[in-house]
């Protein structure tokens, strides 16, 4: 029950994204619909083949790369830091080269544990320096919940928070014990939909102070 | 590190339990700290901005009323002294003058010529409180040469100016705006201070234009400046304030470093004036 509320919850970020089109316009919220698509895709893939071991390891691995790729490039979009930037580019090569390494190499195609994990330490850093950058900037004069990158942020930042940990002990527990503690997935799945689906919904942004300003001229 | 070390499965267990909430509260603390710290900075943001706007309107105020002030002096200048004056003139040049001896005429006429004299005399320094000549024909250091001759010659302080470096001269506009700032700066001094001597110096450095004057009586300091531009009263310190704001420049009052006078320095931008 719980497997199919998480993955039919793929389809709130979906529907909201289509039905506030006009609101959500610009690459930078495109990249998360495409990744919205590909996580219910790959949500949907699993519940239909959940039986084969094996199809269900590469599509996990495939969906870890993939879902890396489309986190990393809204950062790299939204950052404005040089060295962020060019620390994405390097760790992406990485990290990419990694799992697709492990992806091939991996004997027991349980779970992809290790790049999973990598992952996860990797964008929930990028979640803080964006929110620092937020917070640095002098100009950035806009309530920041008001903002959809925010809210795409956190449903990010909490997602990969919630199952770092369930996704670095997959390597060393059972599966019986995996299938126990899989429910921290799929709730922390549904609240990033949740949160996706919320910056969907919210209106453009607007600066607090671009309105109600007053000048006054001084005559000599 | 804390798996490695974790050897039995209820070790892993708790590990992944403890983790999992763990950073689950650090992430919303974190986001709680964020939301709750952006907060707080566009409060305060929120309020720099309403003071500098209640600041610019207190200088628009200033200004105004400072407007209104000289064109009720000019108005009482012209209605109480040449006025009248024209009217007496007008009286000596009545029709009965046609029907007086030659002598009374020419007594009448007389006295008529002496009272447009002091007319046109009037208007001269009407007009010349409005633009003062010196200052349209031969620049601000003449000007406030001129000013400090007139002050000097008075006799209760002694005024005087060097110029160190004015081989250009400003524009006329901003020479004007400058000759007032120095002007209330002075009247000032001569209403509040009870000094012996004002001291005005003029020098540049790089692009900068300095005008400093020192005098020996009571004073202000920035704090005291600071504290009438924000107060209702201090009219003649607003003006200062957004006659220089024009020229985006800006006045320093202190105590000199002696303690036995007080400086006041106006720094203003070359490029902006010349």
């Amino acid at each position: 029950m719980l497997t199919f509320l998480s993955s039919i919850s793929g389809l709130l970020p979906i529907i909201f994204f289509l039905i506030f089109f006009r609101r959500n316009q610009g690459k930078v919220l495109w990249v998360i619909f495409i990744y919205a698509l590909v996580s219910f895709s790959t949500d949907i893939g699993y519940l239909i083949i959940h039986k084969s071991q094996m199809a269900k390891f590469y599509i996990f691995s495939t969906f870890t790369i993939v879902e890396y790729s489309l986190f990393v490039l809204f950062f790299f979009l939204n950052l404005s830091f040089q060295r962020t930037k060019q620390f994405i580019v390097i760790s992406s090569l990485a990290f990419i080269a990694f799992a697709i390494y492990s992806m091939i190499k991996t004997a027991d195609h349980k779970f992809d544990s290790l790049p999973a994990s990598i992952e996860s330490v990797l964008v929930i850093s990028l979640c803080i320096c964006f929110l620092y950058e937020q917070l640095k900037n002098p100009e950035n004069s806009l309530i920041i919940y008001t903002s959809k990158k925010f809210w795409i942020t956190i449903a990010i930042f909490i997602y990969l928070a919630a199952t770092l940990f369930l996704f670095i002990s997959t390597a060393y527990i059972s599966e019986e014990e995996r299938k126990a503690y899989w429910p921290i997935n799929y709730f922390a799945n549904i609240i990033k939909n949740i949160l996706l689906a919320v910056a969907f919904i919210l209106k453009s942004e607007k600066s607090i102070f671009s309105s109600g300003q007053k000048s006054y001229s001084i005559q000599p | 590190m804390l798996l490695l070390q974790a050897n039995t499965q209820q070790g892993i267990t708790s590990v992944m339990f403890f983790g999992t909430i763990g950073m689950l509260t650090l992430t919303v603390g974190l986001i709680v700290f964020i939301v709750f710290h952006q907060r707080r900075v566009i409060r305060y943001q929120a309020t720099l901005q309403r003071m500098e706007q209640d600041q610019q309107r207190m200088l628009l105020n200033a200004s105004i009323r400072l407007q209104e002030e000289e064109r009720q002096r000019l108005a009482a200048d012209l209605h109480d002294d040449a006025g009248p004056l024209l009217a007496t003139a007008r009286l000596y040049l009545n029709e009965n003058l046609v029907n007086l001896d030659k002598t009374t005429q020419l007594q009448s006429i007389y006295n008529a010529k002496q009272i447009i004299d002091d007319t046109i005399q009037l208007i001269r320094n009407i007009s010349h409180s409005l633009m003062p000549p010196t200052l349209k024909n031969f620049g601000l250091e003449s000007a406030v040469n001129d000013l400090f001759q007139k002050i000097s010659g008075s006799g209760s302080l002694n005024a005087s100016c060097r110029f160190h470096d004015y081989r250009e001269r400003l524009k006329i506009e901003d020479e004007l705006i400058l000759f007032r700032v120095i002007q209330e700066l002075v009247n000032n001094i001569l209403k509040h201070s009870n000094a012996s001597f004002i001291h005005v110096t003029q020098n540049t450095n790089g692009d900068r234009f300095f005008i400093r004057l020192h005098h020996d009586g009571r004073g202000l300091t920035q704090t005291d400046f600071e504290k009438f531009n924000k107060s209702a009263t201090g009219l003649g310190l607003k003006n200062i304030q957004s006659r220089l704001k024009l020229l985006s420049g800006s006045i320093y009052f202190e105590k000199d470093v002696s303690q036995t006078y007080y400086k006041v320095t106006i720094e203003l931008s070359k490029e902006e004036i010349v």
